[in-house]
């Protein structure tokens, strides 16, 4: 039996145009807006990279003024990670959690709007720095005290940056309160908890990371701006303060932080393997409690960023450190597990989820390196974190990130992205992206700390830098054939039909683009991949039970 | 589909015993000390304490190279033995579980994890570890955008000026134990001297003690490695380790 | 409940993560931090355990269970608006304070719409 839904009572056509994109409570055109506006500032971001690398070409090299280049990797890490990585996991999630657990909107449409807005208005609020004669915020992404106080770093551009990481926080617990609400709530008849698919799951657990972390940036934010703008002195040493809270509060939140930009990607190749293995999610119980692990272990993990300051407890953290392998390494089996046995077939989401697994497993292999505290103490503010946070982030999650927009393009849109651009854009970028990174272990190991803009001149380092600038040109270049094919497909994309992968969950089980209350009716739920029980009636999930 | 049970059965002993033999040899690495393993990278070190981190290093990168290269290869078999060959309509074992599989490679993480954190507790006790008595004490001021090293009992001060190439360089004897008090007064700084294999931040308001025990004469670089504004890039500094009679002759010419 | 024990168990790995922390640090920060994650996740996880199951309404009177019903606004002018006053009142403190007063009577002139519309359910 099928639950049939019906749509609303008719209502007044809706505002086309400008208008209509300034009051949509949709959240499909919501989650569209977060990943495009977060791709935008993705090329600004990749845009000041690219200035970075070219700068390190030579040493003593003066493309740019060392303020300059202050500014460049402050921005391009926080446009990275406030604007980009995150805000396009929150807008991927708005549009597809409410499809994955049968429901036809978020809980607080528009809250989910307020949140959009809020992001967007302090994503420009940051970069308006650059508008400002004394140019942006140029203290790095994580704003040590005391460099960030008002003493050492007098300009407008730090100020509205700070009010940016207000804004921008603010939009993340929104849009958090309502994943957690719209999931706790709105499931349709039949989808448990533990028949959700894993990328729910994952943005349920990313959503409640947000609630305990970004209250703590704001506040610690809202701290440094007393003492700027207000005469305080909390972090200022001269007057008694303690330099040193401001890396707890920070890393705190930053900490969970990466794992927010994390496991939404994490889902997201959790749900591309199994549709292109033809094989169900091998240890769903096991991945719902490794996700719900590594949460709670990055809760308690932060000062493994502060091992140098020698004012840490250093075994707590290494040990905790250490233990948050463990769940990743347990869902790295599981996702082979899925493939294992399968009937595999390579379409770009696969493509990119296979990247994923490939670089993250090396991100997190370094990541490993770096609980050992001594090891750390060689290698913290070096370009072998450098390397690490990299291999971790663009080479797990963005890899993942274009993954989950081959695959759900076809919804969003209607049309299939061609395949062989597909397949131009993940060699140049999976080339381009090891040119640049891999070589900067060596680098850190070396002797090059982060955050400069130059280095001594020595064969060694100038080689090194050389090849991570070619790479970073060719990573840069790979973004074309994307972008190329993204236009194409606009204008002449092929139809994609409601199901062009025989997905598994319930978002294909609708029309591509789904219609405005998101389902006409629903197949019966009774496991974690509804809809490929309704396509293979002969090789069927177990029926019936929570598994 | 027949041959899948048993060389399932097969191969998860196969997974199940590698970590276990990954986390043994780590152990054994710690007990042989290194010897002949190539440093991965890592500079050679010329103190004491650079030389058990250099150890450790090796251990877990060899570690993690046996982790890597199991994990790749599984992901390499699964794309390689199970990829489609055009047969769409090929359905494959729908198995979603193995509980005894996944416990396994639940407990075997764990079980490495243990030996290598052992490994980093003792490691690290004995590098924080401070002297009694070392034989020479060094203050060290970092500022905006240089640094000044005090020898408080020789009555010898080197200051670093911002005249590019012309780094401070300080003088320490070799086989001997430099004991290196951090402080600053502005923002925070970091005293980093790769071939020392450890760094330690200056932070204003935290008073800072690292120990080293040289082993070796060199001429070796000397880096800030926290950002601490605009010329963070050439906040540089040289570190040279001499026999202890160049050491005193050093000292003597440089008193003040 | 699912939710309410997951919830909970956060809660109780924070507390105990404060305790362990605490006694091996004594350092105040982080000590409060977890504590405070773990009444964060206290509060929702006890909240959840002690909320009423949706499980239809039986004895409800037509009126009540119609405004039960939830209801999704289709289109709305006022998020938009806040956010816009929100970030006029954030960056009236580098601006000049002579824009907080009129962005905050924006803000509360986007709220009371927000609320309004909720009221009026248009």
């Amino acid at each position: 039996m099928t639950a049939v839904l019906t749509p609303d009572a008719p209502h007044a056509a809706p505002a086309t145009g400008l208008l209509g994109w300034l009051t949509t409570t949709d959240h499909k055109k919501i989650g569209i807006s977060y990943m495009v506006t977060a791709f935008g500032f993705f090329m600004i971001g990749g845009a000041l990279a690219e200035l970075i690398r070219a700068q390190l070409w030579s040493p003593g090299s003066t493309l740019v003024s060392a303020s300059t280049y202050n500014q460049l990797f402050t921005m391009h890490g926080s446009i990275m990670m406030y604007l980009f990585i995150v805000p396009f996991a929150v807008g991927l999630g708005n549009y597809i959690v409410p499809l994955h657990i049968g429901a036809k909107e978020m809980a607080f449409p528009r809250l989910n709007a307020l949140g959009y807005w809020l992001y967007l208005l302090g994503g420009l609020t940051m970069i308006s720095g650059f508008l400002t004669a004394d140019g942006a915020a140029d203290f790095g992404w994580t704003a040590y005290a005391p460099l960030s106080g008002s003493s050492r770093t007098p300009s407008v551009g730090a100020d509205l940056w700070l009010i940016a990481i207000v804004l921008t926080g603010l939009a993340g617990v929104l849009a958090s309160v309502n994943i957690v609400a719209t999931v706790l709530a709105m499931r349709a008849p039949g989808m448990s908890m533990f028949r959700m698919p894993i990328f729910t799951w994952n943005m349920l657990v990313t959503s409640i990371l947000v609630l305990i972390a970004f209250p703590v940036l704001t506040s610690a934010t809202f701290m440094l701006l007393a003492d700027r703008l207000l005469g305080g002195h909390i972090f200022d040493p001269a007057a008694g303060g303690v330099p040193i809270l401001w890396q707890h509060l920070f890393w705190f939140f930053g900490h969970p932080e990466v794992y927010i930009a994390a496991l939404p990607f994490f889902g997201v190749v959790t749900e591309v393997l199994p549709v292109f293995s033809k094989r169900p999610v091998f240890g769903y119980v096991g991945l719902v409690f490794a996700t719900m692990f590594i949460a709670a272990f990055a809760v308690g993990v932060w000062a493994h960023h502060m091992f140098a300051t020698g004012a840490v407890e250093v075994a707590f953290f290494s040990g905790l450190s250490f233990l948050i392998a463990v769940p990743t390494g347990v869902k790295f089996f599981n996702w082979i597990g899925t493939m294992w046995g399968g009937n595999l077939s390579f379409g770009a989401p696969m493509l990119f989820a296979l990247g994923f697994l490939v670089l993250f497993l090396l991100g997190g292999l370094t990541g490993v390196l770096l609980a050992s505290v001594s090891v750390d103490l060689q290698a913290t503010d070096t370009y072998f974190v450098v390397a690490h946070m990299h291999y971790v982030l663009f080479g797990g999650s963005a890899f993942a990130l274009f993954a989950a927009i081959y695959f759900w393009y076809p919804k969003f849109t209607g049309k299939r992205l061609h395949e062989g651009w597909a397949r131009v854009h993940f060699a140049l970028m999976f080339i381009g992206f090891n040119l640049t990174f891999a070589v900067q272990h060596e680098l850190g190991l070396q002797g090059m700390p982060r955050r400069v803009v130059t280095y001594p001149d020595n064969a060694l380092l100038t080689n090194l830098n050389r090849i991570s600038t070619v790479g970073a040109a060719l990573l840069g270049v790979s973004t074309l054939p994307f972008l190329w094919n993204v236009y194409r497909t606009w204008r002449r994309g092929e139809p994609a039909g409601d199901n062009p992968w025989d997905g598994h969950t319930l978002e294909w089980a609708t029309t591509s683009p789904p219609p405005p209350h998101n389902f006409d009716s629903l197949p019966p739920i009774r496991s974690n991949r509804p809809v490929w029980d309704l396509n293979h009636p002969d090789h069927q999930s177990p029926q019936g039970h929570a598994r | 589909m027949d041959r899948e049970p048993a060389l399932a059965r097969r191969r998860w002993w196969i997974i199940a015993i590698l970590p276990v033999v990954i986390a043994l040899g780590t152990l054994a690495g710690f007990a042989l000390g290194g010897g002949g393993i190539p440093s991965f990278g890592m500079p050679d070190p010329v103190t004491e304490q650079g030389r058990r981190t250099h150890t450790l290093w090796q251990v877990l990168f060899i570690a993690a190279i046996g982790v890597g290269a199991l994990v790749w290869a599984l992901i390499a078999w699964s794309v390689l033995r199970y990829r489609g060959r055009g047969d769409t309509e090929r359905m494959p074992s729908q198995k979603a579980y193995n509980i005894p599989m996944e416990i396994v490679y639940t407990v075997a993480p764990i079980i490495a994890i243990i030996a290598i954190f052992i490994g980093t507790v003792i490691v690290q006790n004995k590098n924080s570890a401070l002297s009694a008595a070392p034989d020479v004490r060094i203050e060290v001021t970092g500022y905006q955008w240089q640094w000044k090293f005090d020898y408080p009992a020789d009555g010898v001060t080197i200051i670093g000026t911002s005249e590019p190439g012309a780094d401070p360089e300080i003088v320490l004897p070799v086989d001997a134990t430099i004991r290196f008090d951090l402080k600053t007064t502005d923002v925070i700084h970091s005293f980093w001297v790769p071939r020392f294999l450890t760094k330690r931040d200056l932070i204003p308001g935290v008073h800072n003690e690292i120990d080293v025990h040289t082993t070796a004469t060199g001429t070796f670089d000397g880096r800030c490695a926290e950002f601490c504004g605009i010329n963070h890039a050439t906040m540089n500094f040289v570190v040279r380790v001499v026999p202890r009679a160049e050491y005193e002759q050093w000292i003597t010419e440089h008193q003040r | 409940m699912t939710q309410a024990r997951m919830f909970a168990a956060l809660a109780a790995f924070s507390v105990v993560a404060a305790i362990v922390y605490g006694i091996m640090s004594s350092e105040p920060a982080g000590t409060t931090l977890l504590l405070l994650t773990g009444g964060l996740t206290g509060l929702c996880g006890a909240y959840l355990s002690w909320r009423r199951p949706d499980a239809g309404a039986h004895d409800e009177s037509a009126q009540d269970a119609a405004e039960h019903e939830p209801w999704f606004p289709h289109a709305s002018p006022w998020p938009f608006a806040v956010a816009v006053s929100v970030v006029l009142l954030g960056n009236a403190a580098l601006l000049g304070l002579w824009l907080m007063l009129p962005a905050a009577v924006l803000l509360g002139a986007s709220v009371a719409g927000f609320a309004a519309q909720s009221r009026h359910r248009s």
